[in-house]
């Protein structure tokens, strides 16, 4: 990067943060906001992978013979926090490797009031609770092959990927959960070989669900140009949850690469707690 | 992968038609994992708050009329928003230009000279730069999010680059 694109990313990082954001979510889910529409769709509509909450969420709780129970705890997904055992939920018996699961026919008591929303994604996060990566769930899959693909997974980001956890410390969890808006969130956790991943609805990293500790604001720090795990270090510290996107942080090439943009900008006051997203490049 | 910048978080998935309450729910994640870094990117591109937030609350209207037709919500809106700020700076264009020649105005700092430099691109220039040194997309997304080639890309922000180099001498 030359001083010249150094300068200009700052300046727009400045820039940006000056910008005063005012959402309408009501006007437009009431029809208030209607409208002409773009001439042409840009992208084509794609059918296929759909999955169905109650059926995914049926059969999480099936293998995890957990009883449901609905709970106030929002999405709260990181390292130091995730329970072991997450609340409403049951932590397998057995081998705590990725060993075959019976799946117990349980019946889920689905709160009459919740809404069940689709699932139609995944996400994958390493123990460092960062997306590595995602991926939709086909339709009719089940949790048995949702365990198969985060072995795939695993073994897909190599030794570096699951060397921090160790098996005792995180042990196959199934769990699913309601959050107290009405989003539902199921997860697996999976472990592999000391690691483990989580399997979350987007639901739980959208930015309502990240101010879980709103009461206080902190300033988004500036990450631009330093290196991915600095940068990581340097949002947690600051009370902020990482949405990285780019390179995986225990990836080996995440060792040399740099924080491209962020968002919220640097200088921005958000709740603490609130995600912020970046962007990473390995320099040439 | 996904995230708030650029093609993000909510950009591949398939769309399962669902119910009322389901697409309501799907689309006020979308629009909250969004909204802000869109408002902020077009207020780059506009300069001016309330254009900015005019333009993607209308663009965020199209996707949610659309959301169960469109399969990738996030470049549709990439694509919504830059073409709404494109037609917001054509008509600013020519008022900006008067106000410059009636009251002629020097930039503060340096980086207001830069900025001002970058206002002062042609629409594409100036997009392709934020997309790229504020979003950090790279060129394929922003040809995406631009609708043309990516090898337009390139020659547009090596222009927009040498004028600003220009300037600064």
């Amino acid at each position: 990067m030359t001083h010249l694109e150094e300068d200009l990313t700052s300046a727009l990082q400045r820039r940006a943060g000056e910008a005063v954001v005012e959402p309408d979510l009501q006007a437009i889910l009431s029809g208030a906001n209607v409208i002409g529409m773009p001439a042409e769709s840009p992208l084509s509509r794609r059918r296929g992978t759909q999955l169905v909450i109650a059926a995914v969420a049926a059969a999480l709780v099936g293998i995890a013979g957990l009883s449901w129970t609905a709970v106030g705890r929002t999405s709260n997904i990181d390292a130091s926090s995730t329970p072991t055992t997450p609340v409403g939920s049951t932590s397998f018996t057995g081998s705590s490797a990725l060993s075959p699961v019976t799946p117990q026919a349980i019946p889920i008591d689905f709160p009459n009031d919740v809404p069940k929303p689709d699932i139609s994604e995944v996400h994958y996060m390493t123990d460092d609770m960062a997306p590595v990566g995602w991926e939709f769930v086909d339709q009719g899959s089940g949790p048995t092959e949702s365990v198969e693909r985060c072995t795939q997974y695993a073994s897909s980001f190599g030794p570096d990927w699951t060397r921090t956890k160790k098996t005792d410390e995180a042990p196959e969890v199934l769990y699913a959960q309601v959050l107290t808006n009405g989003v539902w969130e199921v997860g697996i956790y999976c472990v592999n070989d000391g690691g483990y991943l989580v399997q979350v609805t987007r639901a739980a990293l959208n930015p309502a669900t990240c101010n879980s500790n709103g009461s206080q604001d902190v300033v988004v720090p500036d990450v631009i140009g330093r290196p991915l795990s600095e940068a990581i270090t340097a949002l947690q510290q600051a009370g902020l949850r990482v949405i990285e996107t780019g390179t995986p942080p225990n990836d080996p090439t995440g060792q040399q690469a740099v924080v491209r943009a962020q968002e919220p900008p640097a200088g921005v006051r958000v709740p603490l707690g609130a995600c912020v997203g970046f962007r990473t490049e390995v320099p040439n | 992968m996904r995230s708030t910048l650029g093609p993000s978080v909510a950009d591949e998935p398939d769309r399962p038609p669902g119910s009322g309450v389901s697409r309501d729910l799907e689309f006020t994640d979308f629009y909250r994992a969004e909204h802000d870094a869109q408002v902020r990117r077009a207020f780059l591109l506009v300069g001016s708050n309330e254009a900015a937030n005019d333009v993607v609350q209308d663009a965020m209207a199209a996707v949610y009329q659309r959301w169960h037709t469109i399969d990738a919500p996030g470049p549709y809106l990439n694509r919504a928003v830059l073409n709404g700020c494109r037609d917001v700076a054509r008509k600013r264009n020519a008022e900006q230009t008067l106000v410059r020649r009636l009251r002629p105005t020097s930039p503060s700092t340096p980086e207001d000279t830069l900025l001002d430099v970058v206002a002062r691109l042609p629409f594409n220039q100036r997009a392709a730069i934020v997309l790229r040194f504020y979003a950090g997309m790279t060129e394929r997304e922003i040809a995406a999010a631009l609708d043309t080639s990516t090898g337009s890309i390139g020659p547009w922000i090596k222009r927009a680059l040498t004028t600003m180099s220009r300037e600064f001498r």
